[in-house]
């Protein structure tokens, strides 16, 4: 009886013998591996920039405003209570999950300098603002935890802000902006952000220190919003309801009583947009896959033209003794090696493609380990299911007719 | 002396849809000694490969028996007439039959790959069969680059690389000249008187049977005469 290893090395020599027409049957399932391999790449890609994208709103942001009170009968809207303070901030600071807590005081107010003037939205912030609205200065710098803490005089302007005061061009920084006549130093300029996802313009903002916004302008304790940051996507869901029970035994809120505050995320967003890049990552693997199915049938194709050009041969293989069990394992691994073959040549492409897009379309592009493996398990099950057939039909040849073949 | 052949009123028909069954072999009787070299002669359609083919183990007969070296086999199934056959049977065909693009040396290897034999013995009785048909030194070529008669001296040494215990021939020189032809059947007769090994050589040229020492003359599926050559008689 022959062994596996012998019958292994009959199929490569018969491969060899027809080493073009084996490369030829190979390029198939070479083009549907790397196919596969470059649209998961691209997917998985497409998904993790529109996670950045959505990082960059801040998706792991949590809001906390205040809820609605309720005056002799008149119920203000949310927001209306008084009801959220620094304490708040700082208690919210300490549970786990969460990684940055800024408070943010709204102040409508009218911004003077030298002869330009313009109404904005005044924003009291700390300095992990940056951190919790993934939001940088383009040039000078935002203010520190110590003057946070002494209530200095100094602000970050949007760029909208910059462009109504100092039309000019003239670098702000190191001028004095009079907000509600209180001066001001303008100690660094925000990155432009543009437009969120409600259509408000997202640099016509001026930040200063909380702590100067209640101080010097409120002249009160309580803030309009509480940001707080979890550490990651998975967190969002703990974090909240942590709030929530934190805010409630501050708060006092017992029994049915209604919370006067509420917290929310913008998850929903990133979930709708990464359902969407799945979607899209789905579909172009369900083309790769038509691929990789199409190289299959060419190799289904070739391994019949092979079996009826090879008749003699294999009538030759029976005469000089071997079973048909011999004759379909060999051509079964013939079938496995064109289709492995194929799919590690296709891996090859496939990286290298992956790589290449990443490049031109600077998208962190990751060619996963499972996907490649997937791909090759694949591309051998290909080899075994199309090349079956014909190896069938090798076997049960009859030895004297497929001797007397022309 | 237990015979290489014994067949017993050996029929084989094939039944033809639609139309009437074609009678191949009508009751063949035949022994076939050890060291024999028996031709086996006849008209086309007088079932002589259809007698070939039930001998060398590639065909079952319809009716009779056949008992090879001693054993029954006409009752085996396929994988044990695969085995039997690689162990000890050697065929040599028409048109040769080597694998393309493969070395003399791989060809006469193969019989012994389908045996089971390990590399390093392969290597050894594959030379040792391709310097017994005077082959030696092209153990190397591929069969492109061999004349007919030195592709079908190949074929023989594959025939022989199992020290079989019968050698079966169709038409060996249906595809070889003059010549050749008188190279190849002169060598059945030494690997016959040199080495006892058995053969049956399936012709239909009265010339090359004169190489035997047996000529089986088959007609409608019957033996029509079963007599040994007079030497040089016929030559």
């Amino acid at each position: 009886m022959i062994s596996l290893a012998a019958t292994l090395r009959l199929a490569l020599q018969a491969l060899v013998r027809n080493r073009s027409r084996s490369l030829l049957t190979m390029l198939g399932v070479v083009i549907g591996v790397a196919a596969v391999i470059v649209t998961v790449a691209i997917g998985t890609g497409a998904k993790t920039s529109v996670a950045n994208q959505i990082n960059g709103l801040g998706s792991n942001l949590v809001i906390v405003i205040p809820g609605s009170v309720q005056t002799s009968g008149a119920r203000t809207g949310n927001g209306g209570a008084s009801t959220l303070t620094v304490q708040d901030g700082l208690a919210i600071a300490k549970l786990p999950g969460v990684s940055a807590v800024s408070p943010s005081v709204n102040v409508r107010a009218q911004l003077v300098t030298g002869g330009q003037n313009w109404q904005t939205t005044v924003t009291g912030v700390a300095p992990t603002y940056t951190t919790v609205r993934s939001w940088d200065v383009s040039s000078g710098r935002f203010f520190s935890q110590p003057e946070t803490d002494e209530a200095a005089k100094v602000a970050v302007l949007g760029q909208t802000v910059v462009h109504q005061l100092f039309p000019d061009g003239s670098d702000p920084i190191g001028r004095t902006v009079l907000v509600r006549g209180v001066p001001f130093t303008v100690i660094g300029l925000l990155s432009a952000k543009g437009q969120s996802g409600a259509g408000q313009d997202q640099d016509d903002t001026a930040l200063i220190p909380y702590t100067s916004a209640l101080e010097r302008l409120t002249g009160g304790t309580t803030i309009s919003t509480l940001m707080v940051s979890a550490v990651d996507g998975d967190h969002i869901e703990s974090v909240q309801s942590q709030i929530t029970g934190l805010l409630e035994q501050r708060h006092g809120i017992v029994g049915g009583k209604a919370d006067d505050f509420q917290v929310r995320n913008l998850q929903d967003i990133a979930q709708a947009a990464s359902a969407t890049a799945s979607i899209l990552g789905l579909l172009l693997a369900a083309v790769a896959a038509v691929s990789l199915l199409v190289g299959g049938i060419g190799i289904m194709n070739i391994m019949l033209v092979s079996v009826t050009e090879r008749t003699r041969e294999i009538g030759l293989r029976v005469a000089l003794g071997a079973r048909s069990a011999a004759i379909l394992r060999q051509f079964l691994i013939e079938a496995v090696v064109l289709s492995t073959g194929g799919g590690a040549i296709g891996v090859v492409f496939g990286i290298a493609g992956a790589a290449a897009i990443a490049v031109f379309a600077h998208w962190p592009s990751s060619v996963s380990v499972s996907a490649v493996l997937l791909a090759l398990a694949f591309s051998a099950a290909v080899g075994v299911f199309f090349g079956y057939w014909p190896a069938r039909k090798a076997a049960r040849l009859d030895p004297i007719s497929a001797l007397r073949f022309e | 002396m237990t015979p290489v052949v014994e067949v017993r009123g050996l029929r084989k028909v094939y039944a033809i849809e639609g139309g009437e069954d074609v009678v191949a072999l009508r009751g063949v009787d035949l022994t076939i000694d050890p060291g024999e070299f028996v031709a086996v002669m006849g008209p086309s359609g007088s079932g002589k490969s259809t007698f070939m083919h039930i001998v060398g183990l590639l065909d079952r007969p319809t009716a009779g028996t056949y008992r090879f070296a001693g054993h029954e086999v006409s009752s085996l199934d396929a994988d044990a007439l695969a085995d039997l056959r690689s162990r000890a049977l050697g065929f040599v065909f028409q048109a040769y039959n080597l694998l393309p693009r493969t070395t003399a040396m791989e060809n006469v290897e193969l019989p012994m790959i389908y045996a089971g034999v390990p590399a390093d013995k392969r290597r050894r009785a594959a030379l040792e069969a391709l310097d017994a048909v005077g082959l030696g030194r092209y153990a190397h070529h591929q069969p492109n680059q061999l004349s007919g008669g030195q592709q079908q001296r190949v074929a023989i040494a594959r025939s022989i690389v199992n020290q079989p215990q019968l050698i079966l021939a169709d038409e060996p020189t249906g595809a070889l000249d003059t010549a050749s032809s008188e190279d190849v059947m002169a060598l059945f007769g030494r690997l016959n008187v040199e080495r006892g090994m058995t053969v049956m050589v399936v012709t239909h040229e009265a010339d090359v049977a004169a190489h035997a020492r047996r000529m089986v003359m088959f007609r409608d599926g019957n033996i029509v005469s079963d007599e040994p050559v007079r030497e040089k008689a016929l030559v």
